[in-house]
Formats: C-alpha cells, structure tokens, sequence
C-alpha cells in the first residue's frame, strides 16, 4: 500500500479510480456503491470541474424522475463512464452478478443486477473494481454470465474500454484478443503476487508498469474537500465517515 | 404497442439470454445486414396490480407519482387497483399523485392502510417491526406457514387483519 | 357509465390459477390487502413479473406458494435483507424458478 497515507482499501481504490473520471463527461454508478461515488467526487475536484455525475439512489446527484428513465438514459448513448462491481470477473471479459452454484438451487444467491448487464452494452467506458484480488474474484469462466465480455458476431456495443482496478493491480481488457491483461501493479506489490492472486493465466509478456503512485493531494482532498461534501450531502454520509481517515 | 417484439440493447452473450430462448433472440437487422439485435418478445401480463391513494366509483385512480404504473396499467388486459380512499370524482388535476383514467383499470377497491406493513409515502411509514418479523419467519416452510395462518388464513378480511394488528384507518369511504 | 367499485373478494375473482400478474418495483405501495386476499384463495401457478425490480410483492407471493415463478431484474428487500427471503429460500432449495431479467 502507498507509504505514510494509511489508506483503508476503499480510499485507495477510490484515488485510483477517480483517474478515470474526464471532464465534460457523464459518469455514473448504481445504488449501494459508496466506492464509486467517492471516486467521482475525488474526479471533479482532481480533474473534472465539469464532470456531470450521476450516484443513483443519492439526495442530490439522482436526476431522473422515475428509474428506467436513468438506463434509457443510457441505452441512448447519453453515458460516457460506468463503474461496475461483481462478484466474479473472467478472463473474457464477463461479470457474475447472480449466483455461485446452480442457477435454479444455488450455494450464493445475489439480488439481481438492476440492468448492469446492459449497461456493458451501452455505455463506452467501464471501469470494474474489486475490494479484494483473489483467486475467487478472478476466475478462468464465471459460474453465470450476467454481463458478457463480447457479444455474439454482429451484435453490437458502444463498449471500446474497459478496466478492472483491485488493491493490488490494474488490469485492462484487450478489446483486439478480447482477454483481460494486467496493465500495471500498485506499488508495493509485485507481479507475482498478482499472478498467484488471479484465477486465470494474465498471459504477461515482458516488463509491466507500475502504477502512478497516489499522491498527497489526492489524499488529502479526499479527506478534507469530498469527504465533508459527501456528509453534508448525505451521500453515503455514514460510509464517509468511517472508511475515510481524517486528513 | 400490439406489436410481437422489440429490439433491445445488451442481454446477447450472457446467461440471461441463454436460459430465455423463448423470450429472447438474436436476429439480422432487416435494415442492415451486417448487424445482428437481440429482440426480445412482446409481454402481456393477465393482470396488474397495484395500490394507489384514491379512487372512484368509474374507476378513475391517482398512483404514485413517480412510478410505472400508468405503463403497466396500459400493458395488462385486467388491472386491478387498490385504494386509500374513494372520493366522489377523482380529480384529473390532483398534484397529490398521478392520475390513471378509468378505461385502464378493471376493478378499485377500497383498501384504507392496504399496503401494510409496507408503507405509503405521504400517509403512513412502513412497519419495520412487522417488516422485520416477516424476514425473520421466511426462514423456514414451518414458521413461514405460522406467518400465513396469524395473518392470512385464521382472518377473513382486510378489516379484521387491521384489527389484528391494532390499527384503524384515519380515514372512511366517504364521497366528497 | 359503468361502475368498477368492487370489493377486495370480487377484485380477487379476475385472478386465475397461471396468471401473469405484473407489479410496480418498490417496497413502498405493496398492495399487500389484495395480495393476502390471493393467499387466502389459494390461487397457484402465477408467474409475477417487478417492473422494475421487486421485494415484497414478489417474495409474499413466493413464500404463500400463489408464484412458483418470477421476473425481475433485482429481488432484494431494501434495508431489511439483502436478497427477498423467501426467494432466497425457495431458489436455493430449487423450489421456483427466476426468469433473469437483465
């Protein structure tokens, strides 16, 4: 982990994400998804004053009237940025947000996925993250495919980017080979043990980046300026409060 | 829309489309043959149920504001629609809800506190302690069972299960 | 004109065993008098459909055994349980059947 920050796994993981996040654009999460959310807010003042964000589910950054309103939104093409979580990823590219077991009498059963599936489909960058990188996490073939990495020849997608950052490493799916490949490893970490943490064969060749450290600015502003907001604006208030440390 | 599909964005590749064959397809665009699209088939629900704050005699109803309802409504042969009140005329202007003209709706009842223990927004809270208690005896087919005799079979009416739970509605049918 | 006023025991009637019965998403507006009154009748083979999601109207009529199949996008239950708990009952013990929705 980053030295001298003591950073919980969820303000690491919102930093690296809030990278992501562009000016002028939409970016947007789902409901119960305080990481990502933390990292939009981190994007606008880091980056993006511009940025329009929408957290649904939130007091002040749900725009829409009623909730399909919010995936029509997207199916238009009106969404540049999605951020996605599950709780299997594959190597191609799918995501499991349904059970581990037997569809019809499985072992884990999972409320449902609220539309993410098409999302994958909709929107043109994705950003999936993970609060561990396990061997459980990241499979060779995920047990059910909520979200499916490529579609069949012909059907098509506005999908043309998307990553998966972890505590550990960044990985990005090779839209050519259509095979997820480990892009950089997060200081402190190194390659092997990213290897050994990962259920499918990351296939690397050569040498691999590191990952621009996390800086003390974005720390810092994540821990005055966002974190203030997003209890003031009751946007996951509790949640910001106790996985965001004091400056 | 009485049409028998519509194209649709995502569901191809994933295991949703794949245990759906009936319901889901992938077909060539008949306007570009390069493209394929998922369709997915027409759904017409037998019926639609739901619970709204006012009703009328014609069967006039104000819903929710910001719900599905009025689509649902339009998508399903029957709809049945339970009320908090009934009024004289349920006006079409009314800022309280959203109103669903009675050609829409096959049948209102008058049902006062007839979402609990879930709750109406504006009128009443959900009862969380009963919503808890619920959770709770859904563990077993045994206590579920125990569930449905306290509060469905040993009471014959939607009065007598107000009873039983000690509430009385604030409010009565009458026409204003 | 014609009068559709009805009693929750007449509204019942237009129920049929197999039915598709569709229903509003949330938690809130559950119209559970009616739902009881299902129950009570014993109405089976009803396959209910949340647009969009469900929670109670869905998983009541699981566990009372009125739906042996559903369709939704997401079954949870609010603040109170992760996943429906009668979905979550049935579906692992493979007692119904869910038609994924995305």
């Amino acid at each position: 982990m980053t030295t001298g920050f003591d950073l919980t796994i969820e303000e690491q993981l919102a930093i690296l994400m809030s990278r992501e996040v562009n000016d002028w654009e939409t970016s947007a999460c789902g409901a119960l998804s305080f990481i990502p959310a933390t990292a939009m807010l981190l994007g606008r003042e880091m980056r993006a004053p511009n940025a329009e964000i929408i957290i649904l589910g939130s007091r002040d950054y749900s725009p829409f009237v009623t909730g399909k309103d919010f995936h029509f939104h997207a199916q238009r093409g009106q969404l540049d940025l999605f951020f996605i979580s599950a709780i299997e990823i594959d190597q191609h590219g799918n995501f499991n947000l349904h059970v581990i077991g037997d569809r019809d009498e499985p072992d884990v059963l999972m409320p449902g996925q609220y539309g993410t599936g098409m999302l994958y489909y909709a929107v043109p960058r994705i950003v999936m993250f993970r609060t561990e990188h396990t061997r459980r996490s990241f499979v060779d073939q995920v047990n059910y495919v909520s979200g499916a990495g490529t579609s069949p020849n012909g059907v098509s997608r506005r999908t043309r980017e998307v990553k998966v950052i972890t505590p550990m490493a960044k990985l990005n799916f090779n839209q050519e080979s259509r095979i997820m490949e480990l892009g950089s490893v997060h200081e402190g970490f190194s390659v092997d043990q990213v290897v050994e943490n990962t259920g499918f064969n990351l296939g690397i060749r050569g040498e691999i980046d590191t990952t621009p450290q996390i800086t003390e600015e974005e720390v810092h502003t994540l821990r005055t300026v966002v974190k203030s907001h997003m209890i003031d604006s009751e946007t996951y208030p509790n949640e910001a409060a106790s996985l965001i440390r004091e400056p | 829309m009485g049409v028998p599909f519509t194209s649709t964005l995502g569901y191809a590749g994933t295991d949703i489309l794949e245990r759906r064959p009936d319901d889901f397809k992938i077909i060539e665009n008949p306007f570009d043959s390069q493209e394929r699209t998922v369709v997915a088939k027409a759904m017409n629900p037998d019926v639609a149920i739901f619970h709204g704050l006012k009703g009328d005699r014609l069967g006039n109803v104000l819903v929710q504001k910001h719900g599905e309802e009025l689509l649902l409504a339009q998508a399903s042969r029957r709809v049945i629609v339970t009320v908090e009140e009934i009024v004289n005329s349920v006006d079409f202007e009314d800022s309280d809800g959203w109103f669903i003209p009675a050609i829409h709706v096959s049948a209102v009842v008058h049902a006062s506190l007839g979402a609990h223990p879930t709750g109406v927004p504006g009128l009443y809270d959900a009862d969380e302690d009963r919503i808890n208690e619920y959770v709770k005896a859904s563990g077993t087919d045994e206590s579920f069972g125990k569930y449905l005799n306290r509060y469905v079979f040993e009471v014959g009416s939607h009065q007598q299960y107000l009873e039983l739970v000690g509430l009385r509605p604030e409010l009565e049918a009458v026409a204003r | 004109m014609r009068e559709k006023l009805v009693s929750v025991e007449q509204a019942a009637q237009i129920v049929k065993d197999g039915d598709h019965i569709v229903f509003n998403g949330s938690m809130d507006w559950t119209p559970m008098a009616m739902l009881r009154e299902l129950a009570r009748r014993e109405i089976r083979g009803i396959t209910a459909l949340g647009v969009v999601g469900g929670a109670m109207n869905l998983d009541f009529l699981l566990g009372a055994g009125v739906a042996d199949q559903v369709e939704t996008c997401s079954l949870g239950f609010d603040e109170y349980a992760r996943v429906a708990p009668n979905y979550e009952r049935l579906q692992k013990q493979g007692r119904m059947r869910m038609l994924d929705n995305t």
